[in-house]
Formats: C-alpha cells, sequence, structure tokens
C-alpha cells in the first residue's frame, strides 16, 4: 500500500494523526486514542487488490459522542483512496457483541458525509459459526471493475447464506 | 443484493466461496493478534514513560531536598 501524506490528511483532520507501529493513531479531547490500520487482502479469482479497513478505540473505555472522531476517520479514508484506488472492506469490530451498531454507525459516518456520488458503499451481516459479522464493501464509484467487485461481493454474502449443502 | 434462497451456485462458485471464507476467517485472526499484540506492546510503553516520570520525579525531589 502506497503509503499517506500526513500532511494532507492533517490538514483537513480535527485531531492530528500520526503514524506509529503501522498505524495510523490519534487521541481525542476526551483521552480516547484510536486506531486505523490497513491490512492488503487479495481478493480470489479477481485481479483486485483489497485491504481491510481496522479501525478500534484502544483506550478500553467508552467514548462519548465526539463527530471530530468521524471527521477524522473520513480524512484517513479520503487520504487512502488518492493514494489507493482498491476496495475496502471493513470488518466491524466484535468487542461487546456490538458489531451491528458499528456497522450502521459506520456506515452512517462515511454516507453523512455525502460520499454516496462518489462511493459504492454497502454493508451485510453474515454468520460464520454462532458469531453474527458484517462486512462492508466500499469502492468508488470510478473503479473500473465497479460491476464484477460488486457482483462478487454480492455473491459471496448470498453463498455465506446458503451454507453449502 | 441476491436472494440466497433462490440461487443455486455451482460447484466453481463454492470453491471460490471456501477461499472468501478462509480469507475472512484468517482476516478476523489476524486482526484479534494484532490488537493483542499492539495493546500489550502499549501496555509496555506506557510502563516505560511511568518508569520515566518515575526516575525524573526522584532526581528533582533529590535536587528540592538539597535546596532546602
Amino acid at each position: 500500500m502506497k503509503p499517506f501524506d500526513l500532511f494532507r490528511i492533517n490538514s483537513t483532520s480535527p485531531y492530528k494523526v500520526e503514524f506509529r507501529g503501522e498505524e495510523y493513531v490519534f487521541e481525542t479531547d476526551y483521552d480516547i486514542r484510536y486506531a486505523v490500520w490497513f491490512e492488503e487482502q487479495p481478493l480470489p479469482d479477481i485481479d483486485v487488490m483489497a485491504y481491510w479497513l481496522n479501525l478500534t478505540n484502544r483506550s478500553q473505555k467508552n467514548s462519548p459522542g465526539d463527530v471530530k472522531i468521524r471527521q477524522t476517520v473520513i480524512c484517513i479514508l479520503e487520504e487512502f483512496f488518492r493514494t489507493n484506488p482498491d476496495v475496502l472492506l471493513y470488518m466491524c469490530d466484535s468487542a461487546n457483541d456490538q458489531q451491528a451498531m458499528r456497522s450502521r454507525l459506520f456506515l452512517r459516518w462515511f454516507n453523512a458525509y455525502g460520499q454516496q456520488a462518489e462511493y459504492f458503499t454497502c454493508t451485510e451481516m453474515v454468520k460464520d459459526g454462532d458469531e453474527e459479522n458484517y462486512i462492508a464493501l466500499i469502492v468508488k464509484r470510478s473503479h473500473p471493475l465497479l460491476r464484477e467487485i460488486i457482483e462478487m461481493y454480492n455473491e459471496e454474502i448470498a453463498m455465506f447464506r446458503a451454507n453449502k449443502p | 443484493m441476491m436472494e440466497a434462497r433462490t440461487m443455486t451456485f455451482t460447484a466453481e462458485q463454492w470453491a471460490r466461496h471456501e477461499k472468501f471464507v478462509e480469507m475472512f476467517r484468517a482476516a478476523k485472526r489476524r486482526k484479534q493478534e494484532w490488537q493483542a499484540r499492539r495493546i500489550k506492546e502499549l501496555e509496555a510503553e506506557e510502563e516505560y514513560a511511568r518508569q520515566e516520570r518515575a526516575r525524573i520525579d526522584a532526581i528533582f525531589k533529590d535536587l528540592d531536598d538539597e535546596a532546602i
């Protein structure tokens, strides 16, 4: 993955973002530390590079409502797509069994920012064993393989639900 | 979103799905491992910072005592 331009992120981000130990980290006004990191994920049978987006609260305490977190994460994601025109997959953190809430929140964040015109976003719940998992897909609408990527995602989700006979 | 109930899949699609599920589970596992490793690293950093603060406080305390 191409490295991000921290100067560009910090020119618009409300919280100062730093790169530390392979992660982008920031600390909120409420002393809560967040980490954002990306992990490369080649997709099976399609010539597209995807990345898992990981976003986590490192302070092990709940954050009060804070719009600056959303704005900071969006700045990081915009920089991701500026430097890496690829696919993002997001698996919600399952801590405290709050995946569904996190999934909704994440897409609300992303879409509230007026991104629908530029990005295709979708989130689906799949069950792996007894655990509910939410997988979100974010891809630029200008991606040359947009249709194939969406088809693949939909098909994989449908197969997760169908369960192999 | 395709309706799973109304769909049938080929062996080839199932083979790809198997790869996808493996990939997904591996990503979940790596995420948990990464989290655990980073939490340990942060705890170690915080412990180091705490010890350094204590060491520096002790130096200044000694200096204050000498001043008195």
